[in-house]
């Protein structure tokens, strides 16, 4: 780590022009997340409560830290589920945290009073996703755009030029029409006559409406087609820059986050896995998801034809029941394997899925037999084949060509799995292939390019140590001055990312 | 349903020269689609959803639709496989779908629906063209939660669509017996006996090896969950089993991949390349996603406001784009390597398909930045380069250069700027 | 409020349903009779004559037996002397028992049930409404118990409770002056309307079950609505949240539900007033009570006529509500063009 780094974060700011608002030095971040947390719980009804019935958390947001600073664009990337709008919305207060802090220069959101709160909401807004649902069907957009000023009774005393607030508020709605890009003669129509372009222009005047000084922007250009996307996607960026606005962006399309955000936070089932400065994180991605996420994109050129993408395998598992240790290992294709074992990846990759089935899904040697007899259908002569049995699970896992100790390993949890017994061949396999992955969650490590895998680790790292203790400790994201520094490997890979890139 | 009528009016004038029957093709095609056009008839009037559309797919071959929402690219797919309801209709135009034997038994009776080995299966009896639904097109939708039905394990549904294939090729006679295993009676005996066992032994086998190619895990077991136990990428591959229940000739997927995650629509792309290079099968493949066209397809065509505006392989559209629609599409994606400072953002919204505000003229012209006088009148396909085989756009540049003096004034659509006014 | 798209939508369905048209010719009719009750009714509704009593409707014919005993040479002789009645043409649709005009006692029958079906339903919507809302808004244990109260509610049978809760407080009957005959317009016609009061406050009881819940279903699906997030995000409290965006897009369903309740309550007060449980004798379902006796003895009409009237006039509400609820479709509602 070396200062020169350090520098980053006010050069970024310094491109766009910072507002200096509230008390906080210019150099603190305006948002500040630590360690956010929001579980939902189900079967938590009285009559599940009355059946004594244990409600299930589902972990949406499991420990997230972000730094959003001023004047600068964060994005927030994932796919569906990882909890991205559930971590946009909880740190606005829109939904209570179950754990966490959030401070917005300087102050604790989630300690404020009501009054507080409600000058808090004057000074951070947020755009919805859908341009259709966001809008009351029953108010004209000019209503919609000032119900921020009717909330907050503004402007406070009438206007000195004579003109009576309701005056008042409608020319300030005309004129956040006109900026946004509509025509101000639109004020007295409902948001149905719109296209859906149009709405999300009528929601972001709606944010700008109390002047703001941040706005989460949750997926605002995700329901709109290509072309009117671009539209939006540049007026984001000339309102930044006009009122010196700071974004958190929200978003699963990678393009749109490489064009609009300055950092970038890449979040898998409810933890942030990479985050850094937007270049690093699309040129050297470190994180075996962010590699993925970058590869599965499809490119709108001719190279693209015919590309073969090495695909994911596998679904997004519950935020129900998250995996151990790193939430990406039962997907990753770099998973890291004991010290005993040394096999190729694809053959690793089978096994951990073999004995994850065994363990999670409630697979059963039955329906192995049931697939192999309906391969047989017709056939009265099949008969329950050992041979074939254990050859069906080789093929579907791709347990070919092993060898040795690992190969008897395998074979004689097949051995036990063609007896009916899944635990105990579950247990031969977890004995002998346990990774790394699974036993430990991996932190977020690094300054202004973090990571939170294990290949990443520091080598010195302490295995022993509670990973809640080191994830406070560390602050998690980028630009702590105060944070621990751990880690050089992972610096060392960031450093040519710096900001006379942008 | 009589083709035989007049064209409709909004067409006449589109074409110089009328084509009839299928000919002009490559001689690989297995699809010719001439002329369609679907319109839908609601109480806001008369909406052109799908206008004059030509193009055609060959063996093998994924051919690519490209459009935003309301450019009528998912109605041209239920177009081409009969499913348009009221208050829709098709109201023009032929489908000449490649298959010799029912060509031959079609000779005698309809020879105005048989040409050479194509049949046009608008022309044919109702219930022969509900019989190629299966072995002759199939489809993937966008939305696999509701495609199923949540109430019938994912197994069952398969094995239904595998028994209904089987039934009807076990009788050889195209025409009606095709259907009678699944016509009205059978389905009151459904409604009445819901569980009534319509599927055997076989055909669930069969259903369990469809899941298996399509790389569900534990097909065995998974065949005997219902659809909401399934992840979307898993349902969309059960859609895709089903669809290939039938062996087909033509898929037709419309955004197969639209409701999926990145990760997931990578493993969906694959498979369906899988499935296509395997079985040889022709795809028509719909999306608004440039990236997953160029990634899939052999051929494009780019839809707007109901017609294809340009068409041709992918390195025609996508390096050559002669339209200015496609270059402002091409233009106003983020490109995930190359961040640019600022978009190229078509101006503008997508317009109103009501009949009476579509006029005669080019339907771009009210946002393209090299609109002409020459726009406002009705603007027929132009081969593009006559070197370049089959790229041809609905644009006077593909005929003439962009001058100055002939530009429209700025304000010429100023009327109708604004909100549109169709509610 | 009420977008012309929905107007458009409210012409275009009547255009096309004919069943719509009926319901609101009925329902138009009803609501016109019962208002201008003392001008349609021929007669006092009040007013008996047992001289022309049970006099058949028009266009039919019926046989009076008079049955008389006297003492004769010592012993009790019974005579039964059969006499035809004609119909009478002042009296369209015949009398009751004690000789009082059928037609007119359906028109004066037609306030009450109308009242009680109209006042009821906006008693029961303006307890029904609030608690749903709340409900749904809020969710948690308030709506767990509140839920659970009106389920129960919802498995006591209505007409069972309804005479509980009369049982409990009494009849009480307003009486309310009829303004035409205080302004000296109508004469001969009965000077007060009464109003029965226990019986619109029980229906209403018996009946806010129905508008909590479906007031708390259109809450649940209204409170995760983007539109009420950003009011939040904005500042907004949460009953502004509920007066400003809430009540409003629930307002549909609620409106339908309350035509279909009107016909509900109106079928209600009947079978009240039929147990005679209400606190007037104006009132369809009395009539009907009145006239079961006659039945066996040939007099239908006594009975069916005030049933034809509570008939048409819940088929008519009924229609009403049909074609409100298709042309109000919320899935209609706020799509955004082609």
């Amino acid at each position: 780590m070396t200062d020169a780094d350090d520098g980053a974060p006010v050069e970024t700011v310094g491109r766009r022009e910072a507002r200096s608002g509230g008390g906080g030095a210019p150099d603190e971040p305006l948002v500040r997340v630590r360690g956010l947390r929001k579980y939902y719980y189900e079967d938590d009804s009285l009559l599940d409560r009355l059946l004594g019935r244990e409600p299930t958390s589902v972990k949406a947001v499991d420990g997230v830290d972000l730094d959003v600073r001023r004047g600068e664009t964060l994005g927030v990337v994932g796919e569906s589920g990882c909890g991205k709008s559930t971590a946009g919305e909880t740190l606005l207060r829109l939904r209570e945290a179950t754990d966490g802090t959030v401070e917005f220069d300087g102050e604790d959101v989630m300690a404020m009073s009501d009054e507080e709160l409600t000058r808090f909401r004057r000074r951070a807004g947020i755009v919805f996703q859908d341009p259709f649902s966001s809008l009351d069907p029953r108010m004209t957009v000019g209503d919609i755009v000032i119900e921020g000023l009717a909330i907050h009774d503004e402007p406070a005393d009438p206007p000195a030029d004579g003109r009576s607030k309701r005056e008042w508020r409608r020319d300030r709605a005309a004129e956040l029409l006109e900026r946004v890009g509509l025509s101000a003669d639109q004020i007295d129509r409902y948001p149905h006559e719109f296209s859906g372009g149009q709405r999300q222009r009528v929601g972001i005047a709606r944010a700008l409406a109390l002047d703001p000084e941040f706005v989460v922007l949750d997926e605002p250009v995700s329901a709109l087609d290509v072309s009117v996307q671009a539209q939006i996607l540049n007026l984001l960026g000339d309102l930044q820059e006009e009122f010196g606005l700071t974004y958190l962006f929200i978003a699963h399309d990678l393009s749109v986050v490489r064009h609009i955000c300055d950092r970038v936070a890449v979040m898998y089932l409810g933890e942030i896995v990479e985050s850094g400065p937007t270049d690093a994180i699309f040129e050297s991605p470190k994180h075996p998801y962010t590699e993925a996420l970058l590869e599965a994109v499809p490119r709108a050129s001719v190279e693209e034809q015919g590309r073969r993408v090495d695909a994911l395998s596998g679904d997004v598992p519950s935020p129900r029941d998250p995996p151990s240790g790193c939430h990406f290992r039962t997907r990753c294709p770099e998973v890291i394997q004991p010290p005993t074992i040394d096999i190729p990846q694809e053959q690793y990759r089978g096994v951990m899925d073999l004995r994850d089935r065994l363990e999670r899904e409630g697979f059963s040697a039955e329906s192995v037999w049931e697939t192999l007899a309906s391969e047989h259908a017709g056939d009265d002569e099949f008969e329950r084949d050992p041979v074939a049995f254990k050859e069906t699970l080789r093929e579907e896992f791709d347990l070919h060509g092993l060898t040795g100790a690992t190969m008897d390993t395998v074979e004689d949890a097949l051995e036990i799995l063609v007896n009916g017994r899944e635990g105990e061949a579950a247990d031969r396999l977890r004995d002998a292939f346990t990774s790394p992955c699974e036993e430990e969650e991996p932190i977020l490590t690094g300054e202004t390019h973090a990571v939170s895998c294990h290949l990443h680790a520091d080598e010195d790292y302490d295995v022993d140590l509670d990973p809640e203790d080191v994830g406070t400790a560390m602050g998690g994201m980028a630009g702590m001055p105060d944070g621990a520094r751990n880690s050089d490997e992972g610096d060392g890979s960031a450093a040519p990312t710096g900001p006379e890139d942008r | 349903m009589s083709d035989s009528s007049a064209p409709t009016e909004a067409s006449a004038g589109d074409h110089a020269t009328r084509r009839r029957g299928a000919p002009d093709g490559h001689a690989d095609d297995v699809l010719r689609v001439r002329d369609l056009s679907t319109r839908f008839f609601t109480e806001e009037g008369q909406v052109n959803a799908v206008e004059s559309v030509d193009f055609s797919v060959r063996d093998g071959e994924v051919f690519g639709i490209v459009g935003e929402s309301g450019s009528g690219k998912s109605v041209t797919a239920l177009s081409l496989i009969d499913l348009i309801d009221s208050p829709g209709r098709i109201t023009g135009g032929e489908v000449w779908y490649r298959d010799a034997d029912l060509a031959d038994e079609f000779r005698g009776d309809r020879p105005d629906a048989v040409d050479g080995e194509f049949v046009d299966t608008r022309r044919l009896p109702e219930g022969v063209r509900r019989s190629l639904r299966g072995p002759a097109f199939s489809t993937v939708f966008q939305d696999p939660m509701s495609s199923l039905n949540p109430s019938v394990t994912v197994g069952e549904q398969i094995a239904e669509a595998v028994e209904v294939q089987r039934r009807a090729r076990a009788n050889p006679r195209r025409t009606r017996s095709r259907t009678q295993g699944y016509g009205l009676g059978r389905l009151l005996v459904d409604a009445a006996v819901p569980n009534r066992s319509f599927t055997s032994e076989s055909s669930h086998a069969r259903a369990v090896e469809l899941l298996e190619q399509v790389g569900i895990p534990d097909p065995a077991d998974r065949a005997e969950e219902y659809p909401h136990q399934f992840s979307g990428g898993m349902l969309q591959r059960a859609m895709i089993a089903q669809a290939l229940a039938g062996e087909p000739d033509v898929l037709v997927a419309d955004e197969p991949t639209t409701a999926l995650d990145v990760t997931i629509q990578a493993q969906i792309l694959n498979l369906l390349r899988d499935l296509q290079e395997e079985q040889d099968t022709s795809v028509v493949l719909i999306t608004h996603d440039l990236g997953v066209i160029a990634r899939m397809c052999n051929r494009v065509g780019v839809m707007y406001a109901g017609r294809i505006v340009e068409r041709g392989t992918l390195s025609d559209v996508f390096d050559d784009p002669v339209h200015p629609y496609t270059r402002g599409l091409l233009g106003s994606i983020p490109d995930l390597d190359d961040p640019a400072p600022r978009l190229n953002p078509i101006e503008g919204n997508v317009p109103s398909l009501l009949d009476e505000e579509m006029g005669d003229r080019c339907y771009f012209a009210d946002r393209c930045p090299k609109a002409m006088t020459d726009c406002l009148q009705p603007i027929p396909e132009y081969g593009v380069d006559p070197g370049t085989e089959g790229h041809a756009a609905r644009c006077v540049l593909a005929e003439r250069e962009y001058a100055d003096g002939d530009a429209l004034p700025a304000d010429h659509f100023a009327r109708n700027a604004g909100v549109r006014d169709d509610d | 409020m009420v977008s012309e798209r929905v107007i458009r939508n409210l012409k275009s369905e009547f255009r096309t349903s004919a069943l719509a048209k009926l319901g609101l010719v009925l329902v138009v009719g009803v609501v016109l009779v019962a208002v201008f009750a003392p001008f349609v009714a021929p007669h006092n509704p009040t007013a008996q004559n047992l001289g022309e009593s049970q006099l058949p409707p028009l266009g039919f014919t019926e046989t009076k037996e008079t049955t008389t005993s006297e003492m004769e040479d010592g012993e009790v002789v019974t005579r039964t002397v059969q006499e035809r009645v004609e119909a009478d043409a002042a009296h369209p649709l015949g009398t009751d028992g004690l000789g009082r005009d059928m037609l007119s006692r359906v028109v004066y029958g037609a306030r009450t049930s109308l009242a009680v079906g109209v006042l009821g339903t906006l008693f029961a919507a303006l307890v029904g409404v609030p608690v749903g809302l709340i409900a749904g808004y809020y969710r948690g244990k308030l709506d767990d118990g509140l839920m659970r109260f009106a389920d129960v509610s919802l498995a006591f049978p209505s007409l069972v409770l309804a005479i509980a809760l009369i049982g409990l407080w009494g009849r009480v009957a307003v009486p309310v002056p009829d303004p035409f005959v205080v302004a000296g317009l109508v004469s001969d016609m009965p000077e007060r309307f009464t109003l029965p009061g226990t019986v619109i406050i029980v229906v209403g009881l018996v009946n806010w079950v129905w508008f909590a819940r479906i007031a708390r279903g259109e809450a649940l699906s209204l409170r995760d609505q983007e539109y009420v997030k950003a009011s939040r995000a904005l500042g907004a409290s949460h009953g502004r949240v509920i007066r400003r965006h809430v009540l409003p897009n629930a307002i549909t369903p609620i409106i339908v539900l309350g035509t279909v309740q009107v016909a509900a309550i109106i079928l209600l007060e009947s079978s009240l007033s039929f147990l005679g449980f209400s606190g007037t004798t104006l009132s369809w379902g009395f009539d009907i009570a009145q006239g079961r006796d006659y039945i066996s003895s040939g007099q239908w009409w006594i009975a069916t006529v005030p049933g034809l009237a509570i008939m048409l006039s819940v088929i008519g509400v009924n229609l009403l509500g049909d074609w409100l609820r298709d042309a109000l479709d919320p899935g209609i509602e706020g799509e955004g063009g082609v």
